[in-house]
């Protein structure tokens, strides 16, 4: 327990640094010069009508990397250096909402998940096929063709979308295979079978 | 890694981290109307990245030969196991036994958490807080010399801590027990150099090797290491290759790969050997070596005209045989089946004294300064049975070995062991032993343990647990220096470590100082870990023959049964070895390589004793000897 401790209290100095705007070379979970996007999220959401599936927390991608521009990397950590882009750990929810949005409802039921030391069921939204393999770090790092030009997050966006205004995610591409060589054909990467099935 | 004990299922706990992998998406692939989830760390486990294995170094402990191993990590599970390039056994290699060792820690078969016998006879869980409590009950009540302890073979700290802690508890019974611990070599050593040890042989040296039917490509000594020095060896090298003839009544794969192939009668090994020898000193094949009036009284009797008949090997080939073995470097091994049989001992000194008088100790064959303790004989475990059938121990811990499977039943182990009151195992596995203990505290699996091994002098390596317990195991070590506290006295206080892993450190804090390495211990520790162990040269001794040598020329071989009977020739499995990896599918489905059967047990007959007898391949046949019987199939 005092492990976990520990690392919640790490959580929320780093995310403290970053609201102080440190120099700090990581991804600042909120945008560097502290304005707030032009996109504004819907405070009232028919959440019936929401594509994607239902979550059992409603998390909202479009105020946390939409409003507040927050990098995606500050959760999906792992996404430049490993094939799975990582999940956010309960601690890393817990590094802003043990102060952050106590009052609502959503937030109360991260830190019920947390107090019981109950990790998230989330629903997987994009799934790719056993027999595929999706290298999230080849993809986020790639400056093949017309990637070049993009920053991280419009990278990002190419397969899952605008998820900067999702107030619930769900699947934007196919993720079939016609998909995927579209793509590789246009931006002139390989389209070698071994490149996916391996 | 950390929480995985949060009430939830490991598997699909496992499936959903690898997000991009798991999943058992649909084939059509793309629909949302499945529910698959994702289920995050509470807390990220320190220094791991999900999708990026970690490797850490560590020791096999699947036989005692001790490769080094590196150990791929993924999401805190252990994933494959693969041999570590620097360790000077292993180089990078590793047995099939090594690789299946992956299945000796997740498998379902583990003892999951302390078990004790309750008053119906079955086994039922208690706490580590009752087990420990009721060890050291028994303990305080027990007398120290009427507490014994059987172990495996262990060269390293756990071995000193073993040791230690039944001094404390006055008890000097502990019986280190390996049947395939290569008794008769050392026993041979003992009886024609005077020196506890088995010898070193060098096959990277020997340009020309006489196996009497060591199977060192599969099971005998450290196989990994012989494999690959021999091929160096053996191969094309200075305009020439090497040379193996291999002598086994059995063929095996080690024999296959031999040269050339001599089969003599089962039992005769040592009579083939003492033929050459004979030769080498009657023809003055080698420069002469001290002592030789010693060797020429033990090698009188055994001219090739009076062995020929009795190992059915001709005089010329014993004649060419001496030849070939002085024209180069060359290493006579004893061991395997011919070690296997009433004869072992004196078929093990004869192959040391056709080492000596082609001048091959101290060349080829070297005799270090083993580490470790030395491994019980059978006489002294039969001592321990005599012992418990008399009521005379209270307490029997057994680690690391199982008797009752690996003993004749002609040697009572199972029933003398009932005699002792409380019996207390370590075993991972419910095996015969454990089935007749009255408390199991399960030992983690060597993957999930601190400690270290000495595979031979010089050579320290370290086993470090690359993943969490996947049970409610304990370390041996760790108990034992539990009870040790508890029971306070004397042997509370001798012993400052609270861990088995701080008594380790302590030892490897000696280590340091003996190798004069003046850095801080941290640096050296950190380095031992990522390295896998600390290697450097052994220390060999030099040896001279002993005048017990002569005992050679009274030994008479062993011979076959002269009726009707056959002789069975029991080897331990290249797979299975003596039935320890009879549980791991991975070795079960491996083909034997001479027979190609899979996920079977079977007996070999020549197909002309077969034909005589009419027994065709795939009978059923039964086998019965003097302490056993059972029934096999033909191939």
């Amino acid at each position: 327990m005092r492990a976990l401790g520990t690392a919640g209290s790490l959580t929320i100095l780093m995310a403290l640094t970053a609201l102080i705007g440190g120099c700090r070379e990581e991804p600042s979970p909120f945008s560097t010069d502290g304005a707030l996007a032009d996109y504004e999220p819907p405070l009232d959401l028919d959440t019936a009508g929401l594509p994607g599936p239902v979550q059992p927390i409603l998390y909202r991608h479009d105020i946390h990397a939409g409003q507040y521009e927050m990098d995606c990397r500050y959760c999906h950590f792992s996404a430049e250096v490993s094939f799975n882009p990582g999940l956010p750990t309960v601690s890393t929810c817990m590094g802003c909402h043990i102060i952050a949005g106590t009052a609502n409802p959503e937030v109360q039921k991260i830190r019920e998940y947390w107090n019981e030391r109950r990790p998230i069921e989330w629903i997987e939204v994009h799934t790719m096929a056993p027999f595929v393999r999706f290298p999230h770090n080849r993809h986020v790092v790639s400056d093949s063709g017309s990637f070049g030009e993009l920053s991280i997050v419009e990278k990002c966006e190419q397969c899952h979308g605008p998820v900067r205004e999702m107030p619930q995610v769900y699947q934007y591409a196919s993720l079939k295979m016609g998909w995927c060589i579209t793509c590789h054909e246009s931006e002139e990467v390989s389209t070698d079978c071994t490149v996916c099935h391996y | 890694m950390t929480d995985g004990s949060n009430g939830m299922n490991r598997r699909r706990f496992l499936k959903v981290l690898g997000v991009t992998s798991g999943g058992a998406a649909a084939m059509s692939g793309c629909t949302s109307d499945r529910v698959e989830q994702l289920i995050p760390y509470l807390v990220p486990p320190e220094g791991q990245v999900p999708g990026i294995a970690t490797w850490y170094a560590s020791t096999c402990r699947e036989c005692p030969a001790g490769c080094g191993i590196h150990v791929r990590v993924r999401e805190g599970r252990a994933v494959k196991v693969e041999g570590n390039p620097g360790s000077p056994v292993s180089e990078g290699r590793l047995c099939s036994r090594g690789q299946a060792a992956l299945q000796g820690l997740y498998n379902p078969d583990r003892i999951r958490q302390p078990m004790a016998r309750t008053a119906e006879g079955s086994f039922a869980p208690v706490t580590w807080e009752d087990a420990i409590a009721q060890v050291t009950d028994r303990l305080a009540g027990a007398a120290g010399d009427r507490v014994r302890f059987i172990s495996g073979l262990e060269r390293g700290t756990f071995d000193r801590l073993l040791d230690e802690w039944l001094s404390a508890l006055e008890s000097n019974g502990r019986i280190a027990f390996e049947p395939l611990a290569h008794e008769a070599v050392r026993a041979a050593s003992r009886m024609v150099f005077g020196v506890d040890a088995i010898p070193h042989y060098d096959f990277a040296a020997g340009r020309y090797v006489l196996s009497f039917g060591a199977d060192f490509l599969e099971t005998w000594g450290s196989p990994v290491e012989q494999a690959r020095s021999f091929a160096a060896s053996h191969g094309y090298r200075d305009g020439q290759m090497g040379r193996y003839v291999h002598i086994e009544p059995r063929m095996s794969m080690t024999a296959m790969s031999a040269d050339e192939w001599i089969a003599p009668t089962p039992g005769s090994e040592g009579l083939v050997v003492l033929g050459i020898a004979h030769v080498i000193v009657r023809d003055g094949l080698a420069p002469a070596q001290p002592d030789l009036a010693r060797v020429r009284r033990a090698l009188d009797g055994f001219a090739p005209e009076s062995v020929t008949g009795r190992t059915g090997v001709s005089i010329d080939a014993l004649e060419r045989l001496a030849r070939e073995f002085t024209e180069q470097a060359s290493i006579a091994l004893p061991g395997g089946v011919g070690a296997q049989h009433a004869g072992a001992h004196w078929t093990a000194a004869a192959a040391a004294l056709l080492n000596y008088v082609a001048g091959n100790v101290n060349r080829t064959v070297r005799y270090e300064r083993e580490p470790g303790s030395v491994p019980s004989s059978y006489a002294e475990l039969g001592q321990l049975v005599e012992s418990m059938r008399n009521v005379g121990v209270d307490v029997l811990f057994v680690h690391g070995a199982n008797p009752v499977h690996a003993t004749p039943p002609s040697l009572g182990f199972a029933e003398a062991m009932r005699q002792v009151g409380f019996k207390v195992s370590f075993a991972r596995f419910l095996d015969e032993t454990a089935s007749e203990c009255d408390l199991i505290l399960p030992d983690h699996d060597p993957l999930e343990q601190w400690s270290d091994y000495q595979p031979r002098s010089g050579v320290h390596a370290l086993q470090q647990p690359v993943m969490q317990p996947v049970f409610d195991t304990r370390q041996t070590g760790d108990v034992l220096l539990d009870v040790a506290r508890r029971l306070g006295g004397q042997s509370a206080a001798r012993f400052s470590a609270g861990t088995f892993k701080e008594y380790l450190e302590a030892a490897w804090q000696q280590l340091q100082r003996e190798q004069r390495d003046r850095r801080p211990f941290t640096l050296f520790w950190t380095e031992a870990l990522q390295q896998g162990g600390v290697w450097s040269e052994g220390t060999t001794r030099s040896v001279r023959l002993a005048s017990t040598v002569e005992q050679l020329a009274q030994a008479e071989p062993w011979s076959a049964p002269q009726d009707d009977a056959l002789t069975l020739v029991a080897y331990p499995s290249m797979a299975l070895y003596d039935g320890r990896g009879a549980n791991r599918p991975w070795l079960q489905e491996l083909p034997d390589p001479v027979t190609k059967i899979t996920w079977s047990t079977w007996v070999e007959l020549h197909p002309e004793t077969a034909a005589e007898r009419g027994i065709a391949e795939g009978d059923i046949v039964e086998v019965t000897s003097a302490g056993a019987h059972g029934l096999w199939p033909i191939c």
